[in-house]
């Protein structure tokens, strides 16, 4: 049976603040898509089937907000990437040295757009691998093998760009 | 790095986004009266949903964005939301500013052009620029210097000249603006020598240039030229001897009819408004033949339709003699009338639009010898602050010494008082008594006169509610305060209502919590929530280093918080100021090195959860910053000055997200 919006609401404020706070430039931006997607939800919660997932329901219209904010602010629409493996890490002098989550930051950046996306709707919005199949038109079962490649990828940047840091101190 | 570390490095950067609990707690109580109001309806189930629904998308709309709604609001019932200036420019020529998406342009005189954004300010080019306005996608600014007119590609960094004038010629090219992305609005000048001395102006014409076939035609007799895309109108100002003037004129009809006097006329992006400069003259009689004339300006919002108007600033006259001795003094006759004049305590220049139409951007000069130009943004809303907003308003004006506003939020603004001396607040509640609305802030203040000191004191205001919002009646000191400060002994005294008493003397620190050798205690904050006092030490002698120490008041325990040798990249580490933030979790202390110039200063930011610091200047790779000092703390935003390039500019450092934010 569908939860009371109300309840959504507190389930969800967290994960859906946070991935919105995780791809805007600052806390501003992030409490006005917050605000825009909790408007639409309650606008058509009624309309919302009872075997919905909710919370990717609601993520979707997060990532809608934060696409449609870029592209009134700058008249670029964030890119969605190409499909792509990518070959090996990038360089480490590209990466800013610093400690572990400074280093991990920067690695961040240098992932592909949808690797990116797997990563703000797994670990900052806690997605389940369906949750972010649904939100991304692709099947669980991917996600999941995605996510254990780009987290051993980011293994190896993140140790790149700290003993890189250490030989220079 | 396993994947296991990995995710676990993810978690932590998780934990590390900090969620705005005050949003979530008002969407909430929003979202709820919506729920009940839904409940409450006599209509039929779906044409009250619907009813329901549609009102709610609005109200929710217009409680959420100051500006939604489908009608335009009218100028005189926004309300001035924050007022604050941030970057102080020295006694120069004012140039104005422009602002797109977050960065503020900045043309300096004789310096060059600045961008001030989150990652600090830096000279975008020394080319000496007199004007800038930034076109409506934010990729292009059309500039003037010395009267010749041009493009600046903010991506590709390149400069175009489109008409040339100024040196040995008579015609200058000057106030370019955006028609459009490819239309330009410029004003060609011819001057003339004067018939007595200097110089007048023959002719001052606007036009509009289209950039992509060259074409130029002359639409109107001014300057200043402004679009507003919504009515399809030219907005300029029109000089004649009785004064200035601000026109509009559809650019299809031709007629022009005039909006207000007044100067520097600018519509704002979304083409519904028009802010200007208006000097408002008053002359009053003090005895027959002497009076006084005031000449006062202010910024001004008008509807493009001219419907509505109100100022947004509250100058007043710059009173620099007493008006009857000076009335008594002079030896009047009316046939040869004596006019004392008084301009207003400040001067506006060129105020500019945010591009998302909700704040203004004002050169504001103080009138008084020496003084400085300073960029001021003015805050925009339709709704009226609360009345702890207010509060929060008022404070922060009152330290960043915004006379002018925060005397603009009291009821009686002769009262106010300028202090420089509080570093920081914490709205503590609201309430009534007696019928009155109050809310209470705890201020904390720092006094550099003698020793360290750190006082707390309970304040309570009262407010009443008005048209133009909340403004404080009356402002009352509570009993509850704590002073804490070193005494000549040397020992640590605190202060209360119940009199004083030692907290402890230099020997009183452990051994393992002093550092060895020679020392001294360098600044102390009070924590009045966990009754407990951060302070730091000094270590004297080479290779100075600085520690920091908690005391308990309740338990009378010392606690090494951490012992720094170096903060960043400084070392030889020598202490000054320190605050806390109002929760107690973050500590902003001064510091320099022995190892650079003395009036050299930075400030290390340090989280005393985590144990460890950051220096935020240092994060500014391209800002050369010469000093950076304490402000103030609001909540767990520090407010920092920083002075690079003979400029002073203020920013704020978001403690917890560990980067700049909006100041």
């Amino acid at each position: 049976m569908k939860e009371p919006f109300i309840d959504m609401y507190e389930k969800y404020y967290d994960d859906v603040y946070r991935y919105a706070r995780w791809k805007t430039p600052n806390s501003w931006d992030a409490d006005d898509i917050v605000s825009e997607v909790f408007r639409k939800a309650f606008e058509h919660h009624r309309t919302l089937r009872d075997q919905t997932n909710p919370k990717a329901w609601l993520l979707t219209i997060t990532r809608n907000a934060v696409t449609d904010f870029y592209r009134r602010k700058r008249n670029t629409i964030p890119s969605d990437g190409i499909e792509q493996e990518s070959g090996d890490p990038p360089m480490v002098e590209r990466l800013i040295r610093g400690d572990e989550l400074d280093c991990l930051r920067s690695a961040l950046q240098y992932l592909p757009e949808p690797d990116q996306e797997i990563v703000s709707l797994r670990y900052f919005a806690e997605m389940k691998f369906d949750g972010i199949g649904q939100v991304l038109g692709k099947p669980g079962s991917t996600v999941k093998v995605r996510t254990g490649r780009l987290l051993k990828k980011l293994g190896i940047m993140v140790r790149r760009c700290m003993e890189g840091a250490d030989k220079n101190e | 790095m396993n994947e296991q570390q990995v995710e676990h490095s993810l978690i932590r950067l998780k934990d590390s986004i900090a969620i705005n609990r005050d949003l979530q707690k008002k969407l909430r109580t929003e979202f709820i009266a919506l729920q009940k109001r839904y409940r409450k309806r006599r209509l039929s189930r779906w044409m009250a949903v619907t009813a329901a629904m549609t009102a709610a998308v609005i109200a929710l709309a217009i409680f959420l964005n100051p500006f939604a709604g489908t009608a335009v609001v009218s100028a005189a019932s926004l309300q001035v939301s924050g007022q604050g200036s941030f970057v102080d420019i020295g006694a120069v020529r004012p140039l104005g500013a422009e602002e797109y998406d977050g960065t503020v342009y900045i043309p300096v005189f004789d310096k060059g052009l600045y961008a001030y954004d989150s990652q600090g300010m830096h000279r975008i080019s020394d080319r000496r620029l007199d004007e800038i306005r930034v076109n409506p996608d934010g990729t292009k600014l059309a500039w003037a210097s010395e009267g010749t007119i041009g493009l600046y590609d903010i991506r590709s960094q390149t400069w175009t000249v489109l008409c040339e004038g100024g040196g040995a010629g008579n015609v200058y090219y000057e106030n370019p603006s955006w028609e459009s992305k490819r239309k330009l609005l410029f004003v060609r000048k011819e001057i003339a020598s004067g018939n007595a001395h200097g110089f007048e102006t023959k002719f001052s014409e606007i036009f509009e240039l289209d950039l992509d076939s060259g074409k130029q035609r002359k639409l109107a007799d001014g300057s200043f030229p402004s679009y507003s895309k919504k009515s399809d109108s030219l907005v300029y100002q029109k000089d004649s001897d009785s004064g200035s003037r601000i026109v509009i004129r559809p650019l299809d009809s031709g007629e022009e009819r005039i909006l207000d006097n007044g100067r520097f006329p600018s519509v704002s992006p979304n083409g519904s408004y028009v802010a200007y400069v208006k000097t408002d003259q008053n002359q009053r009689e003090l005895k027959p033949g002497a009076s006084v004339e005031t000449n006062v300006d202010n910024v001004w919002i008008a509807n493009i339709d001219g419907s509505s108007m109100r100022a947004v600033t509250s100058n007043t006259p710059w009173v620099q003699q007493d008006e009857k001795q000076w009335a008594n003094s002079v030896h009047a006759d009316p046939n040869v009338p004596y006019v004392l004049m008084e301009s207003g305590l400040y001067s506006y220049y060129n105020p500019s639009w945010s591009s998302d139409s909700q704040s203004l951007f004002v050169m504001k000069g103080k009138n008084a010898e020496g003084s400085s130009m300073s960029l001021t943004r003015i805050d925009l809303a339709k709704n009226i602050l609360p009345a702890e907003e207010t509060v929060k308003a008022f404070e922060r004006a009152a330290i960043s010494h915004d006379d002018d506003f925060a005397r603009s939020l009291l009821n009686h603004p002769a009262d106010y008082t300028p202090n420089s001396d509080r570093i920081g607040f914490r709205i503590a509640g609201s309430g009534t008594v007696s019928g009155r609305e109050y809310v209470e802030a705890e201020e904390t203040w720092a006094d550099t006169a003698g020793g360290p000191q750190s006082t707390v004191t309970p304040v309570r205001y009262y407010v009443d509610k008005t048209e133009r919002g909340y403004r404080i009646d009356s402002i009352e000191k509570l009993n509850g305060g704590t002073a804490v400060r070193q005494e000549n002994d040397d020992s640590v005294v605190l202060e209360t209502d119940s009199g004083n008493r030692v907290l402890f003397k230099p020997d009183d620190i452990p051994s393992n919590v002093a550092p060895a050798g020679k020392w001294k205690l360098a600044s102390l904050a009070y924590e009045p929530h966990t009754n407990s006092l951060l302070f730091t030490v000094q270590s004297l002698g080479e290779d100075a280093g600085v520690s920091l120490i908690r005391y308990d008041i309740s338990s009378h325990a010392f606690q090494l918080v951490d012992r720094m040798d170096h903060a960043g990249s400084l070392k030889n580490l020598v202490a000054g100021n320190l605050i806390l933030s109002s929760d107690g979790l973050y500590a902003a202390l001064e510091l320099s090195s022995n190892n650079e110039p003395p009036n050299r200063s930075h400030v290390l930011v340090y989280d005393l959860k985590k144990k460890s610091g950051l220096v935020p200047d240092e994060q500014l790779a391209e800002t050369p910053v010469e000093s950076t000092r304490i402000f103030y703390m609001d909540g767990r935003t520090l407010h920092l000055t920083m002075n690079s390039e003979g400029m002073n500019m203020q920013f704020a450092w978001d403690a917890a997200d560990k980067k700049f934010v909006r100041p």
